[in-house]
């Protein structure tokens, strides 16, 4: 597969979040739930002190890595430290970095449950690349794959055909096949995916012990110069372990890729997939009010909820992030889980007020 | 200062008092600063720092700090945390602190002074904070002692009793029997005080208790009222969350519209939010957290029922405040409040298919839930806090005469 690399990078913009107890929603559902400022503030301080000296450290290092980026990452940096723009770009144009796009605001997890809201936002991300460093992306980031998923959106409107995955363990697996073999439901294969649709599409799956989301690694730890240190270690271990011994698995049509229909959330913890199921809820409640009255408000909220899917806040859902917790403002998942749950709520009652 | 259900009953107990004539101090260890234009009470924070110094020993007494910490650990053994303006701004203090110890037998020596230097008939206690001051006063004065029950410690550990709740039980079983009199406030406590204390039952007053409670009849639009059913609690095994919640999932089950509000705050509601995620509960229940005075009244204006799981209830005020509210209650059989509110539907508190059933049968029938608010109020009508009061009084007189007599 071209360009693809033995290390992937995850880099995304962390919303941080207004402790707002259910009763202060409902009493006034208009506020915002995302603390805009201190995002920003706090995503100012990150690309500075994170994200930066990392992009500094793949150009002195040479090292070669895929670099997965939402279109708000993008946008949001080109407005606060364009510098980092620059080097991506120059990291990019001399293939060190494969550019692979994420959903605009991190909400990859969206591919599980709603195809056609995750596909709009990749493309929105792939035509933010496309402004800022005027480059193509030549991958896109999907959390699963299964045959539910419509590829098909993103092939036919951006002709991206890579695909990047994660997954648990620490074998790389590739291969390709055809969109109509893939989209093949109970033996049959999708009416829909004729010659004009049906292309082959390359997938590379990046076990764990290759993939780093800055996030994850970085938040909760004090010292910076510790993070960049270990940061440096894994990631000059991780390419190195690749080169000297590749465990890549190629499938090909001999040895046949078994795939499920539909998503399963079986890796995610309980508290994250009841995250997911809500997400799911909202989603459909508010898409079947926009498909019956399309209006520029439902289309407002239907992006303002994508970007509550942020994958990232998943990240607040584990115990183990909050060691450090001087960037966190909830004080425990339980908090982050009933923020949420009350941010989805939310949703609702203004979907209801507006209708 | 005590927050919760004792905070209240001690207030309203005194306001109900001097409204009667009575002449009535009351003894805080610690009143904090933004408080004290509110609480008509001495604060004997500045005594108890000083006994703190001085040492503390109270003969008859066996009260050790290591009984609340580990031994070797340094933390609080300065002054206790409970003391310090940054914790008592925290909305989450554990339910005693480790210094607990030092806070409760300073008390006792500050309430001894203070009973020295005042000319007071007799001493009420509230629950078992009070024993260090009810043993330090039998060490050196005649003054009749009354203890005046919220619930024991027994009531607050429902299953998990053990390290520190054991050895407050324990001095609560050693201690209640002395004093001249036991004030319970229900016919359910008073059977747990004989039976868990051994207490003669003829020891024991019950004075049902009451609250000053002005519902509001503003509900909050968009919690779409219907089915929903609310908790207000600690969220503590003594509240029976674990068994609301599998009850809950029993209900939805059958009714996917029936929301659950869960409102409150403590040590289960980590445990409760991940019982909720794995049961996947999580567009039925909702948790508000802690609320203040007002969001309450609106919470209790917005539901459609009210319910009562816990093991172990002395009495139960908020049942009294959704009734007044217009919201019928229903409650297991170990809550104390019923002794009032006959009327109440009851089950036992791990019998979660009854407690199923009497939530589905309450929402999906209007006229059977009007009927029950409405036998509900007829009850609490009778209810009067005055008389109550009065009850209390000749019960503290008779304490006095006997005490003289003797």
């Amino acid at each position: 597969m071209n360009n693809v690399k033995n290390i992937s990078l995850y880099f995304s913009k962390l919303d941080h979040y207004k402790i707002e107890p259910l009763l202060d929603i409902l009493n006034n559902p208009d506020s915002n739930f995302v603390d805009i400022e201190l995002s920003k503030k706090i995503f100012k301080q990150d690309l500075e002190e994170k994200f930066e000296p990392i992009i500094d450290f793949l150009i002195q290092q040479k090292f070669e890595a895929n670099l997965i980026i939402t279109g708000n990452f993008i946008q949001s940096a080109s407005e606060l430290r364009p510098s980092i723009i620059k080097k991506i770009k120059k990291l990019a144009e001399s293939k060190q970095i494969t550019l692979v796009a994420n959903a605009f605001y991190g909400n990859a997890v969206t591919s599980l449950y709603n195809s056609a809201w995750w596909s709009a936002t990749v493309i929105n991300s792939i035509k933010t690349i496309q402004y800022h460093l005027d480059l193509e992306a030549e991958m896109v980031f999907i959390p699963q794959l299964f045959r539910e998923l419509e590829l098909e959106r993103i092939t036919e409107a951006t002709k991206i055909t890579a695909f990047l995955c994660r997954q648990k363990g620490d074998r790389q697996i590739e291969f390709s096949l055809k969109l109509s073999e893939l989209r093949r439901f109970e033996g049959k294969k999708a009416s829909w995916i004729n010659s004009n649709l049906d292309q082959e599409c390359n997938f590379y799956f990046e076990p764990d012990n290759q993939f780093f989301d800055i996030n994850s690694l970085s938040l909760g730890k004090k010292s910076l110069d510790l993070i960049i240190k270990s940061l440096n270690m894994k990631l000059g271990l991780a390419s190195t372990a690749a080169i000297l011994r590749p465990k890549i698995t190629r499938l090909n049509s001999s040895n046949k890729v078994r795939l499920n229909d539909g998503y399963s959330l079986a890796l995610f913890t309980p508290m994250a997939r009841a995250i997911i199921r809500l997400w799911a809820y909202g989603s459909t409640v508010i898409l079947s009010e926009h498909s019956q009255n399309p209006s520029p408000f439902s289309q407002e909220l239907f992006y303002n909820f994508a970007a509550l899917q942020n994958d990232d806040f998943l990240f607040y859902l584990k115990p183990e992030n909050y060691t450090g917790k001087e960037k966190i403002n909830f004080t425990s998942p339980y908090e982050a889980f009933v923020n949420m749950q009350s941010a989805v709520k939310k949703s609702e009652i203004i979907l209801r007020h507006k209708i | 200062m005590f927050a919760g259900g004792l905070g209240f009953l001690a207030k309203h107990v005194t306001a109900e008092l001097q409204n009667q004539g009575h002449t009535v101090t009351v003894a805080c260890p610690y009143i904090p600063s933004e408080m004290k234009k509110d609480v008509k009470a001495i604060d004997l924070a500045s005594e108890l720092k000083q006994f703190a110094k001085e040492g503390l020993t109270i003969k008859n007494l066996d009260f050790k700090l290591e009984y609340f910490r580990p031994k070797g650990t340094t933390q609080n053994k300065t002054w206790p945390d409970l003391f310090s303006s940054t914790q008592a701004k925290k909305k989450k203090i554990n339910l005693y602190p480790n210094s607990t110890p030092i806070i409760t037998k300073a008390f006792g020596l500050a309430v001894e002074k203070l009973v020295k230097k005042n000319k007071f008939d007799i001493v009420i206690g509230m629950d078992w904070e009070t024993i260090p001051a009810f043993i330090q006063l039998r060490n050196t004065s005649n003054i009749p002692f009354v203890f005046y029950i919220n619930a024991t410690e027994f009531d607050r550990n429902i299953g998990k009793f053990g390290g520190s709740a054991r050895i407050i039980a324990n001095m609560e079983r050693d201690t209640y029997i002395k004093a001249d009199g036991i004030v319970a406030i229900s016919e359910i406590s008073k059977k747990m005080l004989h039976n868990f204390c051994n207490i003669p039952n003829s020891k024991i007053q019950v004075i049902y208790n009451d609250l000053d409670f002005t519902p509001i009849h503003l509900d909050i639009p968009d919690l779409e009222k219907g089915k929903n059913v609310l908790f207000i609690g600690r969220m503590e095994n003594q509240k029976g969350i674990s068994f609301l919640l599998e009850t809950a999932s029993k209900v939805i089950q059958v009714d996917p519209q029936v929301k659950f509000i869960i409102a409150g705050d403590g040590a289960k509601m980590g445990p409760t939010i991940l019982a909720v995620a794995e049961k996947e509960l999580e567009k039925n229940i909702l948790f508000t957290g802690w609320l203040g005075n007002e969001d309450k009244k609106r919470l209790y204006a917005s539901c459609d029922l009210f319910v009562m799981p816990s093991p172990s209830e002395p009495f139960g005020l908020t049942a009294l405040e959704a009734i007044r509210s217009k919201l019928p209650v229903i409650a297991s059989n170990t809550s104390g409040f019923i002794g009032i509110i006959p009327s109440t539907p009851t089950f036992d508190y791990y019998d979660t298919q009854a407690f199923t059933q009497q939530i589905l049968f309450y929402l999906g029938n209007k006229t059977a839930k009007d009927d029950l608010l409405k036998k509900q109020e007829e009850d609490l009508s009778k209810h009067s806090w005055a008389d109550q009061i009065k009850n209390l009084t000749n019960y503290l007189i008779k304490i006095i005469d006997e005490k003289k007599n003797n």
